[in-house]
């Protein structure tokens, strides 16, 4: 096929590489970290997604305590994450005896799935954010948070404040030298901005369609006071 | 492509006739059209009119430059694909790729496929051909399921189910799924999810789309608001991507500005709700996601339409359905009256590109050539142009029946007439003297009371109003006296 394209356009069998189209700059961009936290917060609040600041293992656990469980759906997934281990959400909810679901205790995928169904809430970290639009991004590799994400009914997200980017180019700058850059590039990115949502019927929207019905996103930094 | 459909493109004056004596579309149509049009113009005007143009110019130029060097970029993308541990198959035809999918399922014993939406599916005619080999596709987005339990086409390429009215898929919904009626479209919804949960559970394999493919990566870029694109590509066991060879593009860098154009442009959205890069096959059987990884690269005329040089831009389309919207043509008539897969003014110019001139001759003349449709394109086709351009080539191939090309001649002498009485004012001051003597022979009154001229065919679908009884330049005299 490629000889055809070839013939097509009137190209050479073996021409150098295409040069490069001249970088683009576009609309100037906030960097001020304050700032990013506060877009990203009016951002998320505009496409239907919930933002709290919390500082402490408490803090999450309180907010956690408080979003309904029930019938069928009475389980919680947790993810592997880092933020999850170290603020020990894990430890909390079986205290509450609350059927706990995660990756690692199940024995097989199939398993861990249909297990996962079962849950009413997911809980996981995102790797990164933007601020203009209001959107988490997952990464896969380190966490597996792919399907603890999108099964539950609600996705509640622990995001850490410095992992703010202002808009997409600046984190695809970032990764394309970084994660991108590797042999073997994430598998799997995904952007999360707002929760599951349809207008195939009329053009009126209704959420939780496939995915997530809820987005929780749970903005982290140790700083304990803040006006 | 499809045949269960009653429409097709030869019919398309009897299909648009249907369509506007249906009182229900046109509301259904006018409803969601002015909705997604006027979500647009707000997304525009928050990023700024000079920025919008020139994130266009941007977009057109990376367009551009790719599909000028489409060969580079394409092996370039299969080899990371490769080298990530996907498959790659290379499709001439719609055949090819049906195929392909449909013995990939035979030889995994696969029977139930899940599917996210993808014109390129619908273009190949992929449910049909894994019907065919008794493999069963379900639609999963939400429109497209509506339409596959109607079995119908989609008459939109982002709302499938834009014709259908919540009452319509209530009946619909109470028919084919045994459940009570509600008109309550939470429930409705609530109800589609549960149905199609059950299957998600249990698939096998998932048929995707493709939005953007990286060369760069290797990646493949799918956006949706549903989620069920997500579900597809990380429940089932195996994941197949179908995708035409001119969605490539050439870094993650230049995707900003696609995401950018694409939700603003199609929903007035800024971001739809998920977006997600796949690359290669999963690393290791640690991690989420399929087991295996196919991307399908489709020609099916493609590579022909590249070496066309006045059509060639028509590649560049991203699919975000903004100049169906702003079209009168399609705002009146909706999508299954273009008869084929691609409706509205990129569909008039696709469809004759591939199924053949001859099939399609009417397509490019349902157009008022406004110029809506090219002004609103995120990547600046330039739609008007090429309309225009197969409406000569229509003309020129002789495609057009032997009354049509009558008038043809008669309109060609009518305006060089016309032409010669324009030249001087004296000789426009004649014929316009001449004209209000006779006009009164052919004068009819409207339905509305207004009263306008009879001119044989010209007349038939458009007013001919009558010179007035006193000329401008008359009456300005008398003014001035
Ligand atoms: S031709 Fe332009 S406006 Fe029409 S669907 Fe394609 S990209 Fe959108």
């Amino acid at each position: 096929m490629l000889a055809r394209i070839r013939a097509s356009l009137g190209n050479a069998a073996k021409h150098p590489a295409p040069a490069k189209l001249p970088p683009f700059v576009s609309q100037t961009l906030v960097t001020d970290g304050e700032k990013l936290t506060a877009e990203f917060e009016s951002e998320i609040e505009r496409v239907g997604g919930q933002v709290a600041h919390v500082h402490s293992s408490d803090q999450v656990t309180a907010y956690l305590s408080v979003l309904p469980l029930t019938g069928d759906e009475s389980s919680v997934a947790i993810s592997d994450g880092l933020l999850i281990k170290t603020l020990r959400i894990r430890e909390w909810l079986l205290t509450r005896k609350t059927r706990v679901v995660t990756w690692q205790e199940m024995p097989s995928m199939e398993a861990y799935r249909r297990e996962l169904l079962k849950c009413g809430i997911g809980v996981t970290c995102a790797d990164y954010a933007l601020a203009d639009t209001g959107t988490v991004v997952l990464l896969s590799g380190r966490e597996h948070h792919r399907l603890a994400s999108l099964l539950p009914p609600v996705h509640v997200c622990l995001l850490s404040t410095d992992n703010i980017f202002p808009r997409l180019t600046s984190l695809m700058d970032h990764l394309s030298d970084e994660a991108y850059a590797r042999e073997r590039p994430p598998h799997a990115l995904t952007c999360i901005t707002g929760p599951s949502r349809t207008a195939d019927i009329e053009q009126q929207i209704t959420t939780g369609v496939h995915g997530p019905k809820a987005l929780h996103v749970l903005l982290y930094s140790t700083e304990t006071s803040k006006a | 492509m499809s045949t269960d459909n009653t429409t097709q493109p030869e019919s398309f004056g009897e299909n648009s006739r249907r369509a506007l004596t249906n009182p229900l579309l046109q509301r259904a149509l006018t409803i969601a059209t002015v909705k997604a049009t006027s979500a647009r113009s707000v997304a525009v005007t928050h990023v700024g009119p000079a920025n919008w143009e020139q994130l266009r110019d941007r977009a057109h130029a990376i367009k551009k430059h790719t599909i000028e060097n489409l060969d580079f970029y394409l092996e370039k993308f299969a080899g990371n694909v490769e080298r990530l541990g996907g498959k790659v198959y290379w499709a001439q035809t719609a055949d090819d790729a049906c195929k392909y999918v449909a013995e990939l399922a035979q030889r995994r014993g696969v029977q139930e496929i899940v599917k996210s939406k993808s014109m390129m599916s619908e273009e190949i005619g992929l449910n049909h051909a894994l019907e065919d080999a008794g493999i069963k596709p379900i639609e999963t987005d939400l429109g497209e399921y509506i339409v596959q339990l109607a079995n119908e086409r989609p008459s939109h390429i982002n709302m499938p189910a834009i014709h259908k009215t919540r009452s319509d898929v209530a009946d619909l919904f109470a028919e084919k799924l045994g459940v009570e009626r509600t008109e309550e479209i939470a429930e409705m919804t609530a109800l589609a999810r549960r149905v199609l949960r059950a299957r998600f559970a249990e698939a096998q394999m998932g048929v995707t789309g493709v939005n953007y493919a990286i060369a760069d990566t290797g990646t493949i870029v799918l956006v949706e608001n549903e989620g069920n694109i997500r579900l597809t590509t990380s429940l089932p066991r195996i994941h197949v991507a179908i995708m035409g060879i001119e969605k490539v593009i050439p870094n993650l860098q230049d995707l900003d500005v696609f995401l950018l154009l694409l939700s603003r442009s199609a929903s007035g959205q800024k971001m739809c709700s998920y977006v997600s890069l796949l690359t290669g096959a999963r690393s290791s059987q640690d991690e989420e996601g399929p087991d295996e990884f196919h991307v399908v690269l489709v020609d099916n005329g493609r590579v022909e339409m590249l070496s066309d040089k006045q059509l060639r831009e028509s590649l560049y389309c991203i699919r975000c359905g903004a100049c169906l919207n702003v079209c009168p043509v399609y705002r009146k008539i909706g999508g299954h009256a273009y008869g084929w897969v691609y409706p509205g003014p990129i569909g008039a110019v696709l469809t004759p590109q591939m199924i053949g001139l001859d099939r399609a001759t009417s397509l490019p003349f349902a157009s008022s050539l406004c110029g809506a449709c090219g002004d609103v394109c995120p990547v600046k086709i330039k739609l008007p142009d090429m309309l225009l351009h197969l409406r000569q080539r229509i003309n020129d191939n002789g495609h057009i029946k032997t009354k049509a090309r009558k008038r043809d001649r008669l309109e060609r002498l009518s305006f060089k007439f016309w032409a010669m009485a324009m030249k001087t004012s004296r000789r426009y001051r004649y014929v316009a003297c001449f004209g209000r003597l006779v006009q009164a022979l052919i004068r009819k009154r409207n339905a509305n009371g207004s009263v306008s001229l009879r001119v044989p065919q010209w007349s038939d679908t458009r007013d001919f109003p009558p010179l007035a009884r006193r000329s401008f330049r008359e009456q300005w005299r008398d003014r001035s006296h």
